[in-house]
């Protein structure tokens, strides 16, 4: 029906406040921002994500002492239950592991290196992804084939295996040069190279559609050149869907890094991430030290719920189909 | 011939329509082939309106876009002011060329791109063509361009979507003028607007015609809108100009038999009563066209030659009835 | 007088945004008669598809009827609960769409629906609805009908698919089919076609048609009255030939002058200045006030009620009617 009266979204948009008092207003206007008012669990999740990157983040100020630095650590406070159980022993709230580790301590440097981790390990795939598949779906044939079809093979393997592969190849490689931070470098590569798929189809999905458009037939009929064309015209175009990708990425990545670790091929046991620490923990959970594990796994497991509660929202708010 | 400006001549464009090659040795199937447009021929002068008329199937639109050079043609020329838009040997002078072609699109909501700012779609041709220096001049420029078109100034600091179809095709029409462009090729510009919308962008672009001296390609598939804005007709099916001629006498005196049936198809709203061929039959497949005249299933006048021959376009109509109607023996 | 198939009293249709209630129908009345074709004109936003929506109780949330009522040969439509309705539609009143894919199931072939939908409202058995079907399909100008109804939709043209809507919204022998954009989709020569045989099937079955078009030539082609819509009123409705010749509001005839002919002479179209209001932004009064040369004050304050001159009705308080008359 061409003529629907059903408002849509582009006549509410045309009342929202605009200029001056600018962005800030017309953005808390805005249909996005409305969705996200009412949605309660939405805004939990937020909540919970934002705190826990700001733990995440201020963790040196936050926490009792550095896990990661051996001096700290004294066996005589090993093994300890979290602060309300009967044995527990302030400063620490969630208790400590057999090296005498703080297991909150823990947590805010483990999740730190664990959002690091996933947090570089979407933009890496991200930026591969995009720019393979902007190339792929602007220019087509032989280009998009063989882009395309080492997707759809690479899509045939679990995403974790291929982050395995590229670990084991770097270990091998490297040895013992390994230290803590290039293995991170290492696991960042291992997610992008295991993630960019996704975002290599979609963006090639959008420039499909977006190249079409007529508003990029008028960009060529003035001459400007192809890179141009997809940087300052499809590109930004193609932006809503890959956000909403790279969010719920964002818990996959996390996951991945975390079962990397939880392995033994990621994160060593020196600069623990939350899968090392889950790693660790493990061992003594039927010794009865059931803390050591747990903690880190809720925490893993409420940052995945809330990012991935973000990224469902993301998806419907900015699918007006949905709606 | 110095006194066209732009000059088609045997335009032909194929495409490919097979399916992937992975597809035809598993699945069987061979290669097929679309011909868009099978040989096309014009001339425009300067400052005149042509009109490509047809329906869906037609090539019109495949027209449209070779004669800018946004599509490549598969064999023949288009030669715009002396030089031609294929000839490799030619590029310096295609590039000065391409500042005085522009086109306006079919759909005013995917012509301009929704993440600029109004001055920003206006002013990239004045900056990609560097006519004007000088961030405080462009903006100038931009105020009176979207003046001209009946804008305010202040609009270019909005974005398209908060526009409506007429006014957006505004905007488009701004922008075609921001690189000065001569030859202005129009694809179906008011078919998505509605009827008091149109009226106002047809108004606009004759005026504009006159102000400026421009030269109209008209693509379009409403008869009464290429009525009222050519001066010369050429009537398209299935890829080829099947009648071409002064835009009164088309409609006085159609010759060719599908231009007899499309004029009567068009409503009639001055409900005159006047006679007219009923209409027969629809569009064939344009992958699988009928041999000789592609019309020629449809025709009431159709004969043997017709079912074999394709008729050449001679003094503006291809039919072979029309041209040769000693040999039309009605069957 | 005979009872009109279809009346409209006063229909409003609301649609709640966050921001304000819009009302996309604001007053709507008309009737159409046994054998009669309505067409329903307006442009982008003017509310002639919701209207047909209405009609059909096809009105989504967050829209609804907020007034008036809907009679179909007597009897209240708008307050159905939604399963009578559902069997009002299809049995009572058929529908075409501008789209035929919308309306036809691409995963049955076509004799398929036809035969089911005759089954669901008639007490034919298999073998007769599929007799019934064939006659259908010859009826509505499908060739070879009983090869072709064994066909999916797929494997239909544009045109040919638009036959088998039709088909399909006649084979229940409804009292009003609504057309709304019916030929939008097609090409003239089809158009000429569909149209014609929506003409037809009026006549023969005595079938009233509201036909919902944004193009003033189908409408003079096809019907018998026609309702001219701007901001969700009627502004003018009357016999077609008057309306087309003859506008009496100062909208119709804009209207009337902007669409370019065959006939016309070289000159310039006439040309409305700017365009339809949003629903958010309906002026008061009048909403054509503010686009319309001939306004005066009490356009922009008082809303013109429609009042009768010759055969046509007309809101605009141009064509007040007379002292005497009015007390």
């Amino acid at each position: 029906m061409s003529d629907a009266v059903v408002p849509h979204r582009s006549e509410d948009n045309a009342q929202a406040p605009r200029g001056g008092a600018g962005w800030l207003r017309s953005a808390l206007d805005s249909d996005i921002f409305y969705s996200f008012r009412r949605s309660k669990l939405t805004m939990v999740a937020a909540a919970v994500t934002v705190l826990f990157f700001l733990l995440a983040i201020f963790a040196s100020w936050l926490a009792v002492q550095n896990p990661f630095d051996p001096a700290q650590l004294q066996l005589i406070n090993s093994r300890i239950p979290p602060l309300w159980a009967a044995d527990g022993q302030s400063p620490f709230l969630l208790g400590t592991d057999e090296q005498g580790r703080d297991v909150f301590s823990a947590i805010l440097y483990g999740m730190r290196i664990s959002l690091a981790a996933g947090v570089s390990g979407v933009v890496f795939a991200g930026a591969l992804g995009i720019v393979l598949g902007l190339i792929a779906g602007y220019f087509g044939g032989v280009i998009d084939t063989i882009i395309m079809r080492i997707a759809d093979v690479q899509l045939t393997f679990p995403a974790i295996l291929i982050a395995l592969l590229v670990n084991g190849v770097a270990k091998s490689v490297l040895g013992n040069r390994l230290d803590e931070t290039a293995t991170l470098g290492v696991l960042v590569i291992a997610i992008g190279l295991s993630f960019w798929v996704q975002y290599a189809r979609t963006v090639r999905g959008s420039v499909m559609v977006e190249k079409n458009k007529d508003y990029v037939a008028a960009a060529q009929l003035i001459g400007l050149p192809a890179p141009k064309i997809m940087l300052r015209h499809v590109l930004p175009n193609t932006m809503g869907p890959i956000l909403v990708i790279a969010t719920i990425n964002l818990a996959l990545a996390i996951i991945t890094e975390a079962t990397l670790s939880f392995l033994g091929s990621g994160m060593p046991d020196t600069m623990p991430s939350l899968g090392t620490l889950i790693r660790i923990g493990n061992n003594y959970l039927f010794a009865g030290e059931w803390w050591i594990v747990a903690f880190p796994g809720i925490a893993l497991a409420g940052l995945i719920l809330s990012i991935n509660l973000l990224g469902d929202w993301l998806r419907d708010a900015l699918n007006p189909k949905l709606r | 011939m110095s006194a066209a400006l732009i000059d088609v001549k045997n335009l032909r464009r194929v495409f490919d329509v097979s399916k992937p090659w992975l597809n035809r040795v598993l699945e069987g199937g061979h290669l097929e082939f679309l011909k868009a447009v099978d040989g096309v021929s014009f001339d425009i002068k300067r400052g005149e309106t042509l009109a490509l008329v047809g329906e869906s199937g037609s090539g019109k639109t495949t027209v449209a876009r070779m004669v800018v050079g946004l599509l490549p043609p598969t064999s023949g020329e288009v030669i715009i002011d002396g030089v031609s838009m294929t000839d490799p040997r030619q590029a310096q002078a295609r590039r000065r060329l391409r500042r005085r072609i522009q086109m306006i699109f079919q759909d005013p909501y995917a012509s301009l791109n929704p993440r600029f700012r109004v001055d920003a779609i206006v002013a990239e041709p004045i900056r990609a063509f560097e006519l004007i220096q000088g961030e405080r001049d462009i903006k100038a420029r931009v105020g009176e361009l979207l003046s001209l078109v009946g804008l305010h100034p202040d609009d270019g600091l909005k974005f398209p979507h908060e526009f409506s179809g007429g006014q957006r095709q505004r905007i488009a029409i701004a922008r075609a003028l921001a690189s000065e462009a001569e030859f202005i090729v129009c694809d179906e510009p008011t078919s998505a607007l509605d009827v008091s919308v149109q009226a106002q962008i047809l108004n606009l672009m004759r005026d504009l015609q006159d102000k400026f001296g421009l030269t109209y390609l008209f693509i379009s598939h409403n008869l009464a809108v290429v009525r009222h804005m050519a001066s010369r007709i050429g009537v398209m099916y299935l890829g080829r100009i099947v009648e071409i001629t002064e835009g009164r006498r088309l409609f006085d005196n159609p010759r060719m038999p599908y231009t007899k049936m499309l004029l009567g198809a068009v409503p009639d709203l001055a409900m005159s009563g006047r006679q007219r061929i009923p209409v027969k039959g629809e569009i064939p497949n344009p992958i699988n066209p009928p041999p000789g005249c592609a019309f020629n299933p449809r025709c009431p006048l159709a004969f043997e030659l017709c079912r074999r021959k394709t008729p050449e376009l001679i003094d503006g109509v291809a039919c072979h009835s029309v041209n040769n109607p000693a040999a039309a023996i009605p069957a | 007088m005979t009872q009109p198939v279809l009346s409209v009293r006063n229909l409003e249709v609301e649609f709640a945004t966050r921001r304000a209630t819009l009302r996309a129908i604001n007053g709507v009345s008309f009737d159409i008669a046994k054998g009669e074709v309505l067409g329903v004109v307006g442009e982008s936003g003017a509310g002639k598809s919701v209207t047909g929506l209405a009609v059909i109780g096809l009105i989504d949330p967050p829209g609804r009827i907020s007034g008036g009522q809907i009679e179909l040969s007597g009897t209240r439509i708008d307050q159905l609960p939604p399963e009578e309705i559902r069997r009002v539609r299809g049995k009572r009143i058929g529908m075409i769409f501008q789209d035929p894919l919308t309306s036809l199931n691409p995963l049955y072939r076509i004799g398929d629906q036809i035969i089911e939908t005759i089954r669901t409202h008639t007490s034919l058995s298999e073998s007769a609805a599929r007799q019934r079907a064939i006659d259908l399909l010859a009826e509505v100008g499908i060739p070879a009908p009983e090869k072709r109804i064994d066909g999916y939709p797929h494997e239909f043209s544009g045109g040919m698919r638009q036959r088998v809507v039709i088909a399909l919204a006649i084979c229940a022998e409804p009292e009003l089919i609504i057309a709304d954009e019916p030929t939008t989709a097609l090409d003239v020569s089809v158009q000429a076609q569909i149209i014609a045989l929506i003409k037809r099937l009026g006549r023969d079955h005595g079938t009233a048609v509201m036909l919902v078009t944004h193009d003033m030539g189908v409408i003079a082609e096809t019907c018998d009255r026609v309702a001219v819509m701007y901001s969700g009123r009627i502004a003018e409705i009357g016999p077609v030939q008057d309306v087309v010749r003859n506008p009496l509001h100062p909208y119709a005839k804009g209207l009337m002058g902007a669409i370019p002919t065959l006939a016309g002479e070289d000159k310039r179209l006439v040309q409305i200045p700017g365009s339809m209001p949003r629903l958010s932004a309906i002026p008061p009064g009048c909403p054509f006030n503010p686009r319309c040369a001939l306004a005066f004050d009490r356009c922009r304050v008082e809303r013109p009620e429609p009042v009768r001159h010759g055969a046509q009705s007309v809101a605009c308080h141009l064509f007040e009617p007379a002292k005497e008359t009015a007390a």
